[in-house]
């Protein structure tokens, strides 16, 4: 059964000539690496070419892998970097800004404006909800990308600090470091958000939004509802 | 706390507001599945990886590179007799290279054209007779010295959209059987017979003339940057970026 083989099991498998290994294992985390890449890039098409990019890499390169880290963490490392690669790729090429907010609905929507979570809202509150995420992503694309990729990680996607480090490959405190001053510049950008009502705090509830998809083999990872707990 | 970036004074962010923007980052987070035109396209390719890997397990490709490449090349592209391909460079490179609006539509390339993909290309390998591409330089009678050289092939060659990444690497095995010993500096460009497009190719790649989806567009392999090489499909007419990937450039 495939579902008892784990993500080593997998990635052995694929490198001793199993020609479905990959693919399945892709298979497991792939809506979890798409949201990385999505919101990594900001831009669906972007972020489709960079997870293509990676898996290519991984794909060529699993026989490297050693087993320092998990196999996801490693599948996140060289999917990020290909998505951060096509970033600054595209700054070089073009020296323009990155791409714009576009919602490009058929291959994955920049601004997630109707994910469960919003079932329990009404309409007018879906639309402040749906407005205030287009202006946090808006205001995530002007940071630079490793702060930005940095604050997916762990306040997006709710990876520990130190997983995150093994994604971005760099010290603990180069991650702390960038979250932090990418927080402080979001604050500024996001300031009229900060000083709104508190109707519109979009977290009622500490963690993730309810009813969030499982979207991969791991444990869920839910942003840390209290920020002392994790003193990133 | 340590970093390895550059020391640079940290903004301080009061408790409440940190919490704030963690909230609110939080609540952007993606919660949608992958697409599906997105994980039907990275399925294909992770498919195609798998079908080059099993192929070049089978040929003795890993431990063996170059024979087998050169021997490709030499299947691959059939050329059109001497006198047909003067008479088609005299075309292609008047709509290629032209400021002019002088485009000669060519309707019957187009309604033609056959989107062959890979598995055209391993027909072709099975072809005994196949000869090297007949090289015609367009720069013999007037051209200038960045005038890319033009090699004319005799098909359509195809890219599709849905299986980008083998398309491509099926065509680099064609055209760049070594990519790292490429002069890109020459700009050599290869395009089908028939092929129109007065998109000026880029400099400093290897340009090839296909139908992308079925229509004409012309595809880039810039120069291997460590161990990956950037391609670009571009549209016929604009020059515009339809598609950018990068492939592994094996050592």
């Amino acid at each position: 059964m495939d579902a008892d083989r784990s993500d080593a099991d997998l990635l052995a498998a694929h490198v001793a000539g199993d020609p479905d290994a990959f693919g399945l294992l892709f298979a497991r985390h792939r809506d979890r690496l798409w949201a990385v890449a999505l919101r990594t890039t900001g831009d669906a098409e972007t972020a489709a070419d960079g997870l293509q990019d990676g898996l290519v890499a991984a794909f060529r390169r699993a026989g490297s892998f050693r087993g320092d880290a998990a196999v996801t963490t490693w599948l996140h490392r060289v999917v990020v970097n290909a998505c951060l690669d096509r970033l600054r790729a595209a700054k070089v090429r073009r020296a323009d800004a990155l791409p714009d907010d576009l919602d490009d609905g058929g291959r994955g929507s920049v601004v997630t404006a109707n994910d469960e979570s919003d079932e329990h809202l009404d309409p007018a509150e879906h639309g402040l909800r749906s407005e205030r995420r287009t202006q946090v992503l808006a205001a995530l694309r002007q940071l630079p990308v490793e702060q930005r990729a940095a604050l997916v990680l762990v306040d997006m996607e709710g990876y520990p600090v130190s997983e995150a480090a093994e994604i971005l490959d760099c010290a603990v405190g180069t991650v702390k470091s960038r979250c932090s001053r990418g927080r402080a510049r979001l604050a500024v950008l996001l300031r009229p958000l900060l000083d709104a009502d508190d109707e519109t705090d979009p977290t009622p509830e500490s963690g993730n939004p309810r009813a969030t998809p499982d979207v991969g083999s791991m444990s869920r990872r839910g942003p840390p509802g209290d920020p002392a707990a994790d003193p990133v | 706390m340590t970093t390895d970036e550059p020391d640079e004074q940290l903004d301080t962010l009061a408790p409440a507001d940190e919490a704030r923007i963690r909230a609110l980052l939080s609540d952007a987070r993606e919660t949608d599945p992958m697409p599906a035109p997105v994980a039907t396209r990275l399925d294909e390719a992770i498919a195609g990886l798998a079908a080059e890997r099993t192929h070049a397990l089978d040929s003795g490709y890993e431990s063996n590179v170059r024979p087998l490449v050169r021997t490709r090349r030499h299947r691959v592209v059939a050329v059109l007799g001497a006198a047909a391909a003067v008479a088609v460079v005299g075309l292609a490179v008047g709509t290629f290279f032209d400021d002019d609006d002088r485009r000669v539509p060519n309707s019957t390339s187009a309604d033609t054209g056959v989107d062959r993909g890979t598995a055209a290309y391993e027909a072709e390998a099975d072809a005994e007779d196949a000869e090297e591409p007949n090289r015609v330089d367009p720069t013999d009678t007037a051209a200038t010295d960045q005038t890319p050289e033009l090699t004319v092939t005799s098909d359509p060659l195809g890219v599709h959209s849905r299986r980008l990444v083998r398309d491509l690497a099926g065509l680099r095995d064609q055209f760049l059987p070594d990519p790292r010993s490429e002069d890109y500096t020459r700009s050599p460009t290869y395009v089908p017979s028939g092929f129109t497009c007065d998109t000026a190719p880029v400099a400093n790649a290897v340009v090839v003339g296909v139908r992308y989806d079925g229509a004409p567009a012309y595809v880039a392999f810039h120069s291997p940057m460590g161990d990956s090489q950037v391609v670009d499909v571009l549209q016929c007419g604009t020059g515009d970026v339809l598609r950018s990937t990068t492939l592994p450039v094996a050592d």
